[in-house]
């Protein structure tokens, strides 16, 4: 087990056009931590698993387990086990055969191979399937067996690169507790990629959400949630999309943009020119508050979740249409009209770059 | 389609249909069926039969001649000895080539670097180039190794100019299998030639089969370099067919003449028979892409 | 990678030096494996080019003669007669063979294409001549087409006492044998890509047309040949590199005669660099075959990476 220190990562790939794939990664992860990096495809968070695993050469800055500098370290010193998209199983082989296959190459003693290959089996569910080729296995035994592989060579760092995506949905909610609940169970440094904002919420101890090969932010799952370091990060997580509204800031007083009535209201930030304000879609009212801004709105579509209801309302404080997600089962007109209410406590102020604003009434430490 | 009541009309289209391709088939298979019944007849049924006659009796002189008897240029022991020049050079050229091509497709589909893609267009043009153009340097080559008119200067001729093939397939077959498979073994402590006999030959066995039948029928039905690259005793079959049908002394035997060429086409005949899935494969394979 | 630290003399350091050293040679494996192919591709692809080419421009007979005499022999070869023959001769042919080896090709594949009973075996028997060597074919049809005895003889036999049928011995229709023969080879051949390409189509489209009132005719016009369009320029080059490549069917079918009416420029070169002690000649041919080759291919395999790169 081991403690994973990034400083000034570079990858960059040499080519006609050079690409910079990831750029200045700075970045410690914690002996034990369940670490998801999390972004849109291309963002460079498979490369930097790659990178950690030894599969893609670092062109810049030092990776570190522990103290130790690991660069130039082959895949194998690095003790690195790994999960893939495609589970990678050798098909030729039984199930059994592609969990020892580190084992042996390692030249371990048949007996200790075989001890630890069922005592991982067991801890698995997969001791029934042991003498099974890959291709008799459904996806989630396929997943189970590739954990498998993971697990027996007993590693310093768990990677997963996307493990889940090639499930159907309710088997990934279940995989997804399984490895969670393996990971309590071994305590092993995990780095987990997806795209999936669910399984980076749920699984993660800290999530880093990146975007064109840099770090976005980094913060637990509901640090990401609340304090959006910039609108990236507020409009990649959460679903349905943050909603953003341009306003001028003057002081604590914030005056949208567009629109016919130039309302002006107040939040409890400190910010002279032009911002985003951010509102997730659960988080405006339908009801009048106080101190809120209220915005006038048509009806355009309605979806019904079941749980919720999403209504997409056309407006001219903003060129998306504004979403609203409403608890239960709500049928209104469409093409009515509808004034809904931003609340200030629950804004997020973004300056002309795109970075949070830090709100005046924020406790100062988390 | 749709299952319905058929009309005379489309029965009568559906019976043209059988026909022409029945006809067909037996256009495909007239020269064969010929050269067998030819083979079988003496030469006084050929004179006053027609080429379709059936034989007076099964008679296997020319069968036995042809291999055994029959004048092909300087020598008159049939193509026995020919034949067995065409599998000294065949067997090792195709287990050579393919061993390489299995290699070179395996470090051009997972080992990439920088530049192994314009190393593979240039190899490819070996695919494309009509031999005629390195014939007279390669003569001079085998002459300064000592290798003219030898069966091993034959081999490592049809290997030179074999090997772009069977990068081709065995590149483009394992472009195919995921790239992770490499990953996980080179993450399990695996090197270049483990991960390449543990885990990526043992699932070629497809290609290699594609591989294999191509290079035998390409190598033993190769004429020119045979011609141009082998002398006396160690021409291949199809040198010594042709030396056999066009140098006759004395009346033409046509029956040993066919009893010959049904000799010199029958090992790939029979692999053609036998594993004609992969033959259709390699010939596609090797034909869309060069 | 760069390690500053690694070069430091020290005991400590000296074991990571060492294994970094197997891991250079690791990471060299790879090239290390291809190398021999890249030497023997330079040397005898594109050295061997260069060699011939460089030859052309040389009055070599027997023995190669290192003495550069301009491009003398590619006029001495425009003014010859025979190779005009040859050129002449690979046209004909060429463009026939192209042409209805494709006519024969799309339409067996369009005809097996029908929910055919005997499918595989009818497949299999059309096919079977491209598993034969040229020599063998050009054997089985220089009796077949033996005026004496073949099927010349065979329809007098029969009744036809008028039936002429004398081409391999008429200079004039000699090449329409090589075209009978090769047909016979490959149409099969490009039955079977054609026959690929049929099965690749989306069903749903013709589906689709069929619904939109198409007649199967139409469908195979409007919609099916037109999708083929790739594996026709496919079999197109395919074909055109039997053509020009063609020389053991010339060898075995008619030995380039009578004369030299069936020469092609295959057997020119043979002829002249190998038994007629005309070295340089024969490589100017050579070096004209390998310009017509290229300017086939070039275009297709631009068009080929082209069209990999935007599709």
């Amino acid at each position: 087990m081991s403690s994973i220190e990034f400083v000034k990562i570079d990858k960059v790939y040499k080519g006609l056009a050079n690409f910079h794939a990831v750029k200045g990664v700075d970045l410690s992860i914690r002996d034990g931590e369940f670490v998801v990096f999390v972004g849109p495809s291309g963002c460079g968070k498979s490369t930097l698993l790659r990178m950690i695993a030894g599969l893609e050469d670092i062109s810049g800055g030092d990776l570190y387990f522990g103290a130790k500098r690991v660069n130039d370290l082959t895949p194998k010193e690095r003790g690195i086990g790994m999960v893939f998209q495609s589970y990678a199983l050798y098909p030729h082989m039984s199930v059994y055969e592609n969990m020892a296959f580190g084992l042996t190459l390692e030249k371990a003693e048949k007996q200790t191979i075989d001890q630890k290959v069922r005592e991982v089996a067991a801890i698995l569910q997969i001791d029934h399937l042991l003498e099974r080729k890959p291709k008799e296995l459904s996806g989630g035994q396929r997943q189970r067996v590739a954990i498998g592989r993971a697990i027996v060579r007993q590693p310093n760092v768990f990677l997963f690169d996307e493990p889940l995506s090639n499930l159907d949905a309710a088997l990934r909610v279940q995989m997804r507790i399984e490895i969670s609940k393996l990971h309590q169970k071994l305590k092993t440094t995990s780095i987990y990629v997806t795209h999936d904002q669910v399984e980076a919420m749920t699984m993660a101890d800290k999530i880093v959400v990146l975007n064109q090969g840099r770090i976005m932010q980094v913060g637990t799952p509901l640090e990401i949630y609340n304090t959006p370091a910039n609108t990236f990060v507020a409009g990649f997580m959460g679903s349905p999309t943050m909603n953003f509204i341009k306003v001028h800031a003057d002081d604590n007083h914030l005056t949208p943009f567009n629109g016919t009535d130039r309302q002006v209201f107040e939040a409890p930030f400190q910010h002279r020119g032009d911002a985003t304000l951010g509102i997730r879609p659960e988080h405006i009212e339908l009801t009048p508050q106080p101190g809120a801004l209220a915005i006038n709105t048509e009806i355009a579509v309605v979806e019904h979740l079941g749980n919720e209801t999403l209504l997409y309302l056309s407006t001219d404080q903003c060129e998306l249409p504004l979403v609203v997600s409403v608890q239960g089962e709500q049928s209104p007109e469409i093409g009515s009209s509808l004034t809904v209410y931003v609340p200030p406590s629950r804004c997020h102020l973004f300056d002309a770059n795109g970075d949070a604003l830090e709100r005046l009434d924020a406790p100062k430490a988390n | 389609m749709v299952k319905s009541q058929q009309t005379f009309g489309q029965q009568l289209l559906r019976y043209g249909l059988y026909a022409i391709l029945g006809v067909a088939a037996l256009v495909y298979l007239m020269p064969l069926w010929v050269m067998l019944l030819t083979s079988l007849k003496d030469i006084e049924e050929i004179r006053s039969g027609t080429l379709f006659s059936l034989p007076g009796s099964l008679n296997f002189d020319a069968w036995s001649k042809a291999w055994s008897g029959a004048c092909t240029g300087s020598t008159c022991e049939g193509i026995a000895p020919f034949f067995g020049n065409s599998f000294k050079i065949v067997i090792p050229a195709v287990a050579i080539s393919t061993l390489i091509g299995a290699l070179n497709g395996y470090v051009l589909s997972m080992w990439r670097f920088r530049g192994s893609e314009l190393l593979f267009g240039a190899m490819l043009v070996g695919c494309f180039i009509p031999f005629q153009v390195i014939l007279l340097p390669m003569a001079r080559m085998l002459a300064t190794f000592g290798l003219a008119n030898t069966t091993t200067g034959l081999v490592a001729v049809h290997i030179t100019y074999g090997i772009a093939f069977t990068t081709l397939f065995f590149r483009n077959f394992y472009v195919g299998l995921p790239k992770e498979l490499i990953a996980a073994a080179r993450l399990d402590g695996a090197g270049f030639f483990f991960i390449f006999r543990r885990i990526v030959l043992p699932l070629s066995t497809p290609i290699i089969v594609v591989c294999v039948i191509w290079q035998f029928t390409q190598i033993w039905n190769d004429f020119l370099f045979g011609v141009v690259f082998s002398g006396g005793d160690t021409q291949p079959v199809t040198v010594a067919l042709n030396n056999l049908v066009n140098t006759s002394f004395g009346g033409k035997e046509y029956n040993v003449d066919m009893a010959a060429a049904l000799m010199a086409a029958l090992p790939t005949l029979v692999v053609y028979v036998l594993a004609g899935k992969y033959f259709v494969r390699g010939l596609t394979a090797g034909a869309v892409k060069g | 990678m760069n390690n500053p630290s690694a070069s430091l003399p020290s005991v400590a350091a000296a074991r990571p030096a060492a294994r970094r050293l197997s891991d250079r040679f690791a990471d060299w494996l790879p090239k290390i494996v291809l190398a021999p192919t890249v030497v023997i591709t330079l040397v005898a692809v594109y050295g061997y080019m260069i060699w011939t080419a460089l030859l052309s421009l040389t009055n070599s007979r027997i023995l190669p003669v290192w003495k550069f005499t301009g491009t003398g022999q590619y006029a001495k070869l425009f003014e010859n007669e025979r190779w005009g023959v040859a050129v002449e001769n690979l046209i004909i042919f060429g463009v026939l063979f192209i042409l209805v080896c494709l006519v024969i090709g799309v339409l067996l594949a369009i005809l097996l294409d029908q929910k055919i009973r005997a499918e595989g075996a009818l497949r299999t028997i059309y096919l079977y001549p491209m598993a034969i060597s040229f020599i063998v074919t050009g054997t089985a049809w220089k009796w077949l087409l033996n005026p004496g005895l073949g099927l010349e003889k065979t329809l007098h036999d029969w009744g036809f006492e008028s039936f002429s049928f004398d081409w391999l011995v008429n200079p004039d229709m000699v090449v329409y044998c090589l075209v009978i023969a090769a047909v016979w080879q490959s149409s099969g051949f490009v039955m079977a890509m054609f026959l690929a390409g049929l099965r690749g189509i989306d069903p749903d489209m013709v589906k689709a047309a069929q619904l939109d009132g198409a007649s199967m005719p139409k469908i195979y016009r409007r919609i099916v040949l037109p999708s083929l369009k790739p594996v026709f320029f496919s079999a197109f080059v395919i074909l055109s590199h039997i053509a020009i490549k063609s020389f053991d069917l010339v060898m075995a079918l008619t030995g380039g005669g009578p004369g030299y009416a069936s020469d092609l420029p295959a057997t020119f070169m043979y002829q002249h660099a190998f038994t007629r002690g005309q070295m340089g000649l024969g490589a100017a041919s050579a070096i004209v075959m390998l310009g017509g080759v290229l300017a086939i291919l070039v275009p297709y395999l631009y068009s080929e990476l082209r069209g990999k790169k935007h599709g």
